[in-house]
């Protein structure tokens, strides 16, 4: 199966909202991608001074590629270390740009990848080789590494006989075919694979420097190495991270910025105070009037905006006494009102969204959302047009369970997890308009991520608030969640009929009738039996000072700090 | 007075095992594992794979046992959050920091607070003590963030003289120093005041004064001597409250000092970093305790060592 | 001159024991202290100030126009106007009314937080002072345990067994080992008077234990307790917030003064009506028990009885 999850970047997210301090903004500290090209053009101005000033909202947890999990250590791990490729920006689509593999052919059955490595060296000057991208994936697949995203390597050949079955991790089809040849076999034919690899589990990882450091690997700069444009020269934990250019990098040529300096700032009202005093170079808000702040004055502030894929949404426990009812879990996805919720509270900054797959994902040219309509605001105009409300849905819910026909009866606890005041305004919001529209008693509990989790698991919960990134720019990703044999959304809820849609779509070439099964499953999931209830979507904003030029503008782009430059400060 | 350390020093050893075995549980006992901090969708292998490597899966009476006898060895283990930093390695860097903009802002607030609260008491009721007590109220009423807020968007943003945050220069220090100064010299001001007046109508002051002793012999022989015994007392508070007590001072101007991961520890069911920073913390604490005792009678020479009588 | 008849006036008698009568009424420490303090206009003040803000706490949000927890998406973000006089926050709701809602939890959190704290620390501080050695240095140890095992997981843990986060369940939390500092302090300070003449005046006159802590320590270090209680006050007020932001305090929709700041903390440039007046509240009250402190201190001075 093809694995695409990406619970971890939601998760990600999630915690970086419980990390930022008393910020609102849930994409804060997204990392900056960048590429040769932007709207500033390609004309690299020169002269001007090459460093680069910005900041990061938590401490990475570690430079070890094989145990992190988190944005902000593969926001430094994107700039630190080489994959194969990267994924860069043309024109603003993307485009596959040479890492250390130069060049790269396919099997004709489309399962066997072989890379052919170009003569990149380490930050110590040892060459990169094929036999360090073996040791490297095996090492993440191995149980004892305890890596916590090897989901992301499910595509491999072995994979699931290593992972379910206790499999030899040697047994992973990756072969060193000489020294500067790279062999993967994967289980299935899958044409985004090489999207994969730009992610940094598919970095190589030097066996002697491993071996030498032990468990300290990572934890410094003194006890990593490094084999990308920049070498991590300084982390003062907790405070600041400084990266040098590598000399040693094959393509040092096209790095622009000598040296870049992240402060570690987890209070966002010290990152504004640090843009506007100019420690910053740049800086990512979602709070509606910081925006109006910087968008009037241009000048001093290039501003670049990034739908995000991640969606907010709540989802239903459906093994609850009362939300084991589909009318139930209807009204009260029908009864949010999803604009007014963005107005009160995000200012108007994010994105309501009206299905499952949020409005940035498409299927080959084809946006989803715009083939499968707003399909929670079509049956918000269905019930209308009936003449009937949430409320009454409820009701019909509640009869149907033999609960009575008073709403106010019910009491309905709402489950949140974070430590910041964006969740605490959101749930007051929630328990209002819920007690408003339909008539019932709400409770909001807050608890911090490890009891939330711990309770969701237990499926001791009614409803509750999380948010997902999506990975992949198709919507099996996101489909893939409610899948009977995944367990990434405690919801309980199980439809042989989706989940066999959603498997047999995966394989489907036609597009057309790709995009069809899809919405027809997305179709079950929320017209027939709404087990989640999506909210909005997030949005990331970005003000660059106007010296700062080649950041990426697309929102999966690897290319890090690479193609930028600070050759017009001033 | 040896004999008095020697029971003490047991005392504390035996308080220091409790605390860090009460500690244990209480933090086990907490719903919540460590890994629900880092990814969810962990397959079963790895899951047992990485308590195995921690020892999370034994039962939490074994877990104990052993830890204790690491303990013995002084050895804290390494954080569960972050791969691979040793607990011990992380509070040794990060204490000293705390320590160094802690201490330095305890001292200047604890000098200045002493005088303030010196010349508050010598003018009871006139414009020095009003304008005092108005200090000492803003002081301990306006929240932290907002403090740091404000003078980072005075002296950072509008003036333009000091940096807004970050680490490693002299110049980082001056406004956390500042900011942690004013509540220090508020509680300070406060308490020597009242202490000063207490004192102040004490009969030996009487008596010196009747023996015709200037009134700063007086103040400086007398009245100080007796009336700074809750600045000490608070003063082993504030001590220990330097390494606990500045989380958001820390997080807000990028102070990599311990506060972090006091605070954030618990919420990530970071197990050995939470009884690190405990044991840190309560031998601290315990050692000043003790230390403070001596000093009691020290500066008083009426109070015999508790214990000793 | 006029003369006055011998007849007039007649024998009444004498006895031994009217020789001592205290010709003035007697007058208890307690009384005299009330007397005292009745004068010291400051200290009213506050108190009359401190009365106005209760009442507003009690009285304003049921006479307010709007609730505190009703949304209002077309007067989100208002600034001071006269329908809302402290203007409203994003979701549009009364800020007015919410600073006396949020008072109601503020009051009673500082409130009895600082009295339970100022009750058990002075038992707990007099009797290890008082009887000193063995018992002292238990007493002692057993705060130096409370006080060093960390409390976030303390209030978590409580939060999960009791599976409540009621205002009840949070002031046993914070004040399970709130006390421990003023019976540190108040420790320190009668260990001072602990060989005071007048103790061992009383000591040597057979008075009970209990008796010299409560009519002998208790009044001669009243000051300092003051003291302590008032900065407890805002202490309490703000350990509420930041247990808030841990989601340990005071559950949605409910709100506190500390609540009502900290969420007014990242946009306080934009919209200063939204922090100013929760803090001017918390300001206030602070001032008020400062000067009622201060007057109590002097009241209750033994030394200042006249």
């Amino acid at each position: 199966m093809r694995k695409t999850l990406s619970f971890l970047l939601a998760l990600v997210m999630l915690l970086s909202l419980a990390a930022c301090g008393g910020g609102n903004t849930p994409n804060n500290n997204a990392p900056q991608g960048g590429s040769q090209d932007n709207n500033n053009g390609s004309n690299q101005p020169s002269g001007g001074a090459q460093y680069y000033n910005t900041y990061l909202g938590t401490d990475p947890t570690s430079m070890d590629i094989s145990r992190i999990s988190d944005t902000y250590s593969t926001a430094i791990v994107t700039n630190v270390m080489e994959g194969l490729v990267r994924l860069g920006e043309e024109n603003g689509d993307y485009v596959m740009m040479p890492g250390d593999a130069q060049t790269w052919d396919l099997s004709d059955d489309g399962t066997v990848w072989t890379f052919h490595l170009g003569d990149n060296k380490w930050s110590d000057g040892e060459p990169v080789t094929a036999e360090q991208y073996v040791y490297s994936l095996k090492r993440s697949i191995d149980p004892e590494t305890g890596c916590p995203n090897d989901n992301f390597l499910s595509p491999i050949k072995g994979y699931n006989e290593i992972r379910n079955n206790g499999a030899d991790p040697d047994t992973l089809a990756v072969e060193a075919l000489d020294e500067k040849t790279l062999q993967i076999t994967l289980a299935y034919p899958m044409a985004s694979f090489l999207e994969m690899c730009s992610n940094s589990i598919y970095f190589p990882l030097r066996q002697d420097k491993i071996e030498e450091y032990g468990e300290k690997y990572g934890t410094e700069p003194e006890y990593t190495i490094f084999n990308g444009p920049y070498a991590m020269t300084e982390w003062v934990h907790n405070s600041s991270i400084t990266l040098t250019k590598n000399p040693h990098y094959w393509d040092a040529a096209n790095v622009q910025i000598e040296t870049v300096h992240y402060s570690i700032l987890g209070d966002s009202s010290t990152v504004y105070n640090a843009y506007d005093t100019g420690d910053l170079d740049y800086v990512s808000t979602s709070e509606a009037e910081w925006m109006d702040k910087y968008l009037s004055d241009p000048d001093n502030n290039d501003y670049n905006q990034i739908p995000s894929q991640t969606l907010a949404y709540s989802f239903y426990n459906t093994k609850d006494e009362l939300f084991q009812n589909a009318n139930i879990r209807k009204a009260f996805t029908l009864a949010m009102d999803r604009a007014e919720l963005n107005e009160m509270c995000f200012s108007g900054a994010n994105i309501p969204t009206f299905g499952w797959i949020n409005t940035t994902i498409s299927v080959g040219s084809t946006n989803f959302r715009e083939y499968a309509g707003d399909t929670i605001q079509e049956m918000i105009d269905e019930l209308t047009a009936q003449g009937k409300t949430p409320k009454d849905l409820l009701i019909q819910g509640m009869e149907e369970l033999g609960l009575g026909s008073d709403p106010s009866t019910l009491t309905v606890t709402f489950s949140l997890a974070g430590t910041d005041d964006w969740f605490r305004t959101y749930g007051e919001y929630l328990q209002q308009s819920y007690q408003s529209t339909l008539g019932i008693n709400m409770e909001i509990s807050f608890n911090d991520w490890a009891i939330f989790y711990d309770d969701v698991q237990n499926g001791n919960y009614q409803i509750a608030y999380m948010a997902w990134g999506a990975y992949y720019n198709d919507p099996y990703d996101m489909l893939s969640l409610f899948h009977t044999n995944n367990d990434a959304i405690m919801t309980g809820w199980s439809n042989a009929e989706y989940d066999k849609l959603v498997t047999e779509a995966l394989g489907v070439q036609d597009e057309a009738k790709r995009i069809e099964m899809y919405k027809q499953a997305e179709d079950i999931l929320l017209r027939e039996e709404c087990a989640v209830c999506p909210v909005l979507t997030f949005v990331s904003n970005y003000f660059y000072r106007p010296y700062v030029t080649g950041y990426s503008t697309l929102t999966f782009g690897s290319t890090g700090l690479k193609g930028m430059s600070t050759g017009a400060r001033p | 007075m040896a004999k008095y350390i020697v029971k003490r020093v047991l005392a504390m050893l035996l308080t220091l095992f409790v605390v860090v075995s009460l500690t244990f549980f209480l933090v086990h006992a907490i719903p919540g594992d460590p890994l629900a901090s880092m990814a969810k969708a962990l397959p079963q292998q790895t899951r047992e794979a990485y308590y195995a490597r921690y020892g999370l899966d034994k039962p939490v009476f074994e877990q104990y046992v052993l830890y204790m006898k690491n303990l013995l060895r002084l050895d804290l283990g390494s954080s569960l959050k972050f791969a691979g930093r040793s607990v011990g390695g992380t509070i040794a860097s990060t204490a000293p920091i705390s320590g160094l903009v802690g201490g330095i802002a305890l001292l200047i607030g604890t000098a200045v607070g002493v005088l303030l609260g010196i010349l508050a008491a010598l003018n009871k009721g006139k414009w020095p003590d009003q304008v005092i007590r108005v200090v000492a109220i803003l002081g301990t009423t306006i929240p932290v963030f907002v403090l740091i807020s404000l003078f980072q968007l005075f002296f950072a943003v509008k003036m333009g003289w000091l940096p807004s945050s970050g680490w490693g220069k002299p110049i980082h220090l001056v406004m956390p120093v500042m900011v942690m100064c004013i509540g220090t010299i508020a509680t300070y001001s406060r308490y020597v005041r009242t202490s000063m007046l207490e004192t102040l109508d004490q009969d030996y002051v009487l008596t010196a004064r009747a023996k015709g002793l200037s009134e700063f012999k007086i103040v400086t022989r007398h009245v100080l001597r007796n009336s700074l015994m809750p600045a000490v007392t608070i003063f082993v508070s504030s001590m220990v409250g330097i390494f606990t007590g500045a989380f958001i001072t820390e997080q807000m101007f990028s102070i990599p000092g311990i506060g972090f991961y006091y605070i954030t520890s618990i919420n990530q069911r970071d197990y050995t970093m939470v009884m690190g920073t405990t044991v840190f913390y309560a031998v601290l604490f315990i050692v000043m305790q003790m230390v403070l005792d001596i000093i009691y009678t020290l500066i008083d020479p009426r109070i015999r060592v508790a214990g000793g009588k | 001159m006029q003369q006055i008849a011998k007849e007039k006036f007649h024998i009444i008698g004498i006895q031994e024991a009217d020789t001592d009568v205290i010709a003035r009424p007697h007058v208890s420490y307690w009384r005299d202290a009330w007397r005292r303090f009745r004068k010291n206009k400051l200290a009213l003040t506050a108190f009359a100030i401190l009365g106005v803000l209760v009442i507003l706490c009690v009285f304003a949000p049921v006479f307010s126009p709007y609730e505190y927890e009703t949304m209002d998406s077309s007067a989100r973000l208002s600034g001071m106007t006269l329908q809302h006089p402290f203007g409203t926050d994003k979701l549009g709701r009364d800020i007015f009314t919410r600073v006396w809602i949020g008072g109601r939890v503020s009051l009673t959190i500082g409130l009895v937080g600082a009295l339970v704290s100022a009750v058990i620390g002075c038992i707990y501080g007099g009797i290890a002072a008082y009887f000193g050695g063995m018992v002292d240095n238990i007493m002692m140890r057993i705060v130096e345990v409370l006080i060093s095992v960390p409390y976030l997981i303390v209030v978590i843990l409580m939060s999960v067994v009791l599976d409540s986060k009621s205002l009840g369940t949070m002031l046993l939390a914070m004040t399970i080992t709130g006390w421990c500092g003023t019976a540190r302090f108040v420790r320190a300070q009668m260990l001072q008077l602990k060989s005071a003449e007048y103790t061992l005046a009383a000591q040597a006159l057979g008075v009970s234990p209990w008796k010299t802590v409560v009519r002998h320590f208790i009044p001669n270090t009243m000051g300092v307790i003051i003291v302590s209680v008032t900065f407890d006050i805002p202490g309490y007020i703000f350990s509420e917030a930041f247990l808030s932001y841990m989601n340990l305090g005071i559950q949605p929709p409910g709100t506190s003064w500390g609540v009502l700041v900290s969420s007014a903390q990242s946009q306080f440039q934009f919209y200063p009506n939204q922090l100013i007046f929760p803090a001017l509240m918390i300001a206030l009250t602070m001032l008020c028990f400062t000067l009622i402190g201060d007057g109590l201190r002097d009241a209750l001075d033994p030394k200042d009885r006249k």
